[in-house]
């Protein structure tokens, strides 16, 4: 049967989605195109309290805040895969990895069916590299996430595989100025490269199949990939005293729609809001931030598919922890700050549907970073 | 250390629970309630969520298919364990009759509900119009799928029927004559015709390809009526 032939190009397919979306993305959510992973780790609140090269995704009035002249030099890497096969680890992996040869048994092949529909498989990666003072910040980066799963009624009730993925490059310019002491603002020019591939292979469709294996070149055109310029304005409202500050953080995200090359895909302009209380002591300092993306509804989101909340604890600029729900799932996570070299890592959930709990991925990532 | 940081992240992680915690927050549109029984194998839930769905708007094709899905799901019939284990070499993927391969996935001892189950499952494909379940047709995406659909519940809805006539006689081995001589003119045009009609829309492909040899099978073998040429047709298979 057509399952049989489909399930030998496979492990190809995976592969070339993997290297395709190397080149390109489109966007589906509101969410961020790259959140920091201790961020991520507080709810992905961001608006009125970002890390590192996370500012300038986040907003770009959040540059001037900092004590330091230089906010961030460095270079950050972070892998992140789902949790569930982390802790199953090897045993999933089997499945997939070799299923090549598996498949080359029709018995085995029935067993990676089995496999592909018990469990979803996502994995992905981050890198970024910074530059970012007061004022100014330039940042390249790139995101990569894959995520592939049988699902039972995919196809109008008939089971298919569904192959999705986010990927963003690009390059980001800030400027940013604090003209009094309560108010600064900022923004962010940004060139993405990108593309957010989703496709439905029904494991039943022989036609669909066949074209696959005999020209796997099909398969890049379903991947539309694209270019584009967008710029982001942020502002942020901030009172301080000795032991709380209070900060109110708006952005305007692709301001007037971002257009990519490929001429069919837009970015649309959200508006999105974020509340931020830190309370001081004598070495930490534990901020708690509430962000609202997406106000206007363009991308006509479910509310908690739109609610960040978190908090983070940083004792004596060495260790922090964060807490937080992102779009309701609960997220958790460490880092350790030892002058030139970070480390840390975050527990989270994603959900890529669109109520709760229809395609809701929980991860772990583990992150690096080298700079100061 | 980062075995450490892992461990005590993970450990977190899985205290506090990973279920969103949006999930009461949520409200469901007819068609997301649909999906989510459907999911949780809820089929009785799905039926009446995607019926309201076709209701509230009769021109949502989507909702067709998985409303002929949920149907199937209440019939005892599986696409996938049908696809997969066709791969199988000791289910139906050992088997070259596509009645037997089938059969192998619907329920052995059918109720009368199963079987009407299956009967509402084609009937909703059905009722698409014909543009939206044309093989060929490449301007619907979603056309050739509904297509397969519907080939699959159509010969389904045969294979389930045959079945609740079809019971083996525990010390010959073969079909118990008796069982089937109780099917009646109009289980057997239920039947054959289902299978008549299939062949008609899918003149290709290996399900069109099964079923023609079938009747073809059928057609030969001895007896004066419809009846007798299937009851001996089975008895002999």
């Amino acid at each position: 049967m057509a399952l049989g032939r489909f399930i030998k190009i496979l492990p190809f397919v995976i592969i070339f989605l993997a290297l395709g979306s190397q080149t390109s993305f489109a966007k589906r959510s509101s969410e961020q195109i790259y959140t920091e992973p201790f961020d991520l780790a507080a709810g992905g609140t961001t608006l009125t309290r970002a890390s590192q090269e996370g500012i300038v995704f986040a907003n770009p009035a959040l540059l001037p805040l900092g004590a330091a002249w230089i906010r961030w030099v460095g270079l950050q890497t972070g892998f992140m895969i789902d949790r569930d096969l982390a802790e199953s680890g090897q045993t999933s992996f089997k499945g997939v990895s070799g299923s090549e040869a598996e498949a080359e048994g029709e018995g085995e092949g029935n067993a990676l069916v089995q496999e592909l529909f018990s469990r979803s498989l996502h994995a992905g990666q981050t890198l970024t590299l910074g530059f970012l003072n007061k004022n100014f910040a330039f940042t390249v980066f790139d995101r990569i996430e894959v995520d592939v799963e049988g699902d039972r009624f995919g196809n109008g009730g008939l089971p298919a595989i569904r192959f999705s993925g986010e990927a963003y490059a690009g390059g980001l310019i800030t400027y940013a100025t604090q003209p009094v002491r309560w108010f600064s603002m900022g923004m962010t020019t940004k060139y993405l490269y990108m593309a957010e591939p989703d496709i439905f292979i029904p494991v039943t469709d022989e036609e669909r199949i066949e074209l696959l294996v005999s020209n796997p070149d099909n398969l890049l055109d379903e991947l539309k990939f694209g270019t584009g310029v967008g710029v982001d304005v942020g502002t942020l409202l901030f009172w301080q005293n000795t032991f709380v500050d209070l900060s109110l953080g708006m952005k305007v995200e692709d301001l007037g729609g971002t257009q990519l090359s490929n001429g069919v895909d837009t970015i649309p302009q959200t508006l999105n809001a974020g509340l931020g209380l830190a309370f001081h002591g004598s070495t930490e300092v534990l901020h708690l931030s509430l962000d609202y993306r997406d106000i206007g509804g363009a991308y006509e989101e479910k509310t908690f598919k739109k609610v960040y909340a978190g908090a983070r604890l940083m004792i004596r600029q060495v260790f922090g922890a964060a807490v937080g729900l992102y779009q309701g799932i609960p997220t958790v996570g460490v880092r350790v700050d030892l002058f030139l070299f970070k480390l840390g890592v975050t527990a989270y959930g994603r959900e890529l549907g669109t109520y709760p709990g229809d395609r809701q991925r929980n991860m772990v990532m583990i992150y690096t970073s080298f700079g100061f | 250390m980062l075995r450490w940081l892992l461990l005590s992240t993970l450990l977190c992680h899985a205290s506090c629970d990973t279920k969103s915690k949006a999930e009461p927050y949520a409200e469901l549109t007819l068609q997301e309630e649909g999906r989510k029984a459907l999911d949780a194998e809820d089929y009785a839930a799905a039926i009446v969520a995607y019926n309201k769905a076709i209701e509230a708007d009769p021109t949502d094709y989507e909702s067709y298919r998985f409303l002929a899905a949920s149907y199937a799901g209440e019939a005892g019939f599986d696409l996938l364990d049908a696809v997969a284990g066709t791969l199988s070499p000791d289910k139906g993927g050992g088997k070259s009759n596509l009645l037997d391969t089938l059969g192998d996935f619907v329920p052995a001892d059918p109720t009368d509900d199963q079987i009407e189950a299956m009967r509402l499952s084609k009937e909703t494909l059905l009722r698409l119009p014909p543009e939206y379940r044309d093989k060929d047709n490449t301007d619907i995406e979603s056309a050739s799928s509904a297509a397969q659909q519907l080939e699959f519940y159509q010969a389904a809805y045969s294979v389930i029927t045959i079945n609740k006539f079809a019971k083996v006689d525990p010390t010959s081995g073969s079909l118990d004559p008796a069982q089937l001589e109780t099917m009646t003119d109009e289980d057997v045009e239920a039947i054959l015709g289902n299978l008549e009609e299939l062949s008609e829309t899918s003149s290709d492909g290996a399900v069109g390809e099964g079923v023609s040899e079938i009747l073809a099978q059928v057609d030969a073998a001895p007896g004066g009526s419809r009846r007798e040429k299937l009851i001996d047709y089975l008895a002999n298979k």
